[in-house]
């Protein structure tokens, strides 16, 4: 699953290369949102979510090093993540982890969207602090 | 609004982290275009997540046949085995060549239709140049037209004024036995003396040869000049007094005294 993910980014950029605009932001950056949206399209689509059900554990996962169970824990900024206060990380987990929009989260936790949004970008904030280089 | 709480207000992060609301994307995005320390803010914090991004060390290894796979994917063939370890790089380079190569042939494609273009451009500009010098031709050709009847109006306007004067008299010469055909009319001005001929129906003098007029002044024939080559009214030299008038052909530049022979027309004036 990881690898069709991974192959999918690499598709997607190659083939939107040209709709790139380098004005708009680095390139990084660009990848790096098609990257994070095809993740959260595959998590959230059918098809993962039937997956784990059934606990598939087959021919796509066999290719993969054995770490794979502990990668959400051990990379990123999931690591980080979980320093954060409960209703800063609760934020951050359904918009960056799970592709949730705002307005959608306010409904969810029946807040108004401007603390969600208060709230979201104090949570950055502290996780750009976080990550000082 | 203020900038620097706008900036540190965490907007910026949500935006390049790609989880900010529409509204505020759009709100940065035009904030950005005004506010050069907001752009700046953009940059770096889009540099903070590529220098976060590589500071987890590490990068998570993928399997063994990814690389294949997304060439496959591609639709193309995965280059030699040699070159797997640089895998990011040559990943670039392909795409590179292979949008290199959709540039070179829609580069290609532009030119051959700029080309068909100019040809076809070029052939409407020749039939249009030589359309324009075709119409000057004519233009001048209608212009020079033009200038002959308004010669010939003019002419002709002198001419019904010069006849048209009471003081003109009109002798009808008729040709000699033998030259019924040949045909001349003469105006004479009783009170200017000038003579005027009309030979409508005069044969052309042959090479060497000119028609010379003459007036019978009591019996004796009298110059009045040679026929020169004229339009219609010829002018003639002016004649006092004359009982008749007659043409003869003789030798270029006239001769002192008539070839009887070769008298063609012969008028009286009416006393």
């Amino acid at each position: 699953m990881v690898s069709d993910v991974l192959q999918e980014v690499f598709v997607k950029i190659f083939r939107q290369i040209e709709n790139y605009d380098q004005s708009k932001g680095r390139l990084f950056t660009w990848m790096y949102q098609i990257a994070r949206s095809t993740a959260i399209d595959t998590i959230r689509s059918a098809d993962w979510q039937n997956s784990r059900r059934n606990n598939s554990l087959l021919e796509n996962y066999t290719s993969l090093p054995d770490k794979t169970q502990h990668l959400s824990e051990q990379y990123g900024l999931r690591k980080i993540v979980q320093m954060l206060k409960e209703e800063h990380k609760v934020l951050v987990d359904l918009t960056y982890f799970q592709g949730y929009k705002q307005d959608e989260i306010a409904k969810m936790l029946n807040i108004p969207l401007s603390t969600v949004k208060t709230r979201l970008r104090a949570a950055l904030v502290q996780l750009r602090k976080q990550v000082k280089l | 609004m203020n900038i620097q709480a706008y900036i540190k207000s965490g907007v910026i992060e949500s935006y390049v982290l790609g989880i900010a609301d529409p509204a505020d994307v759009a709100e940065l995005q035009r904030l950005s275009l005004l506010h050069p320390e907001i752009a700046e803010a953009i940059r770096e914090c889009e540099l903070w997540l590529e220098a976060a991004f590589r500071a987890e060390g590490e990068a998570i290894p993928v399997s063994g046949d990814a690389r294949q796979r997304i060439l496959a994917a591609l639709g193309s063939k995965p280059p030699s085995t040699e070159r797997l370890a640089g895998n990011v790089p040559a990943a670039g380079k392909l795409r590179y060549s292979s949008i290199s190569r959709y540039l070179a042939a829609a580069s290609l494609l532009l030119l051959m239709i700029s080309l068909g273009v100019n040809l076809h451009l070029y052939n409407k500009y020749k039939k249009a140049a030589s359309d324009y010098s075709s119409l000057l031709g004519e233009r001048s050709l209608m212009l020079a037209e033009n200038k002959v009847y308004k010669a010939k109006l003019i002419s002709l306007d002198s001419s019904i004024q010069l006849m048209s004067d009471p003081a003109v008299v009109k002798i009808a010469m008729s040709g000699v036995p033998g030259r019924e055909i040949n045909k001349a009319t003469l105006f004479w001005n009783t009170s200017s003396k000038n003579v005027y001929l009309v030979t409508s129906n005069l044969p052309p003098a042959p090479a060497g040869k000119q028609y010379q007029l003459w007036a019978l002044v009591d019996g004796k024939p009298v110059d009045a000049g040679v026929l020169q080559d004229c339009d219609g009214l010829c002018q003639l030299k002016p004649v006092e007094k004359a009982q008749a008038f007659a043409i003869t052909l003789e030798r270029a530049g006239g001769s002192p005294a008539p070839t009887l022979e070769q008298m063609y027309v012969i008028g009286n004036v009416a006393s």
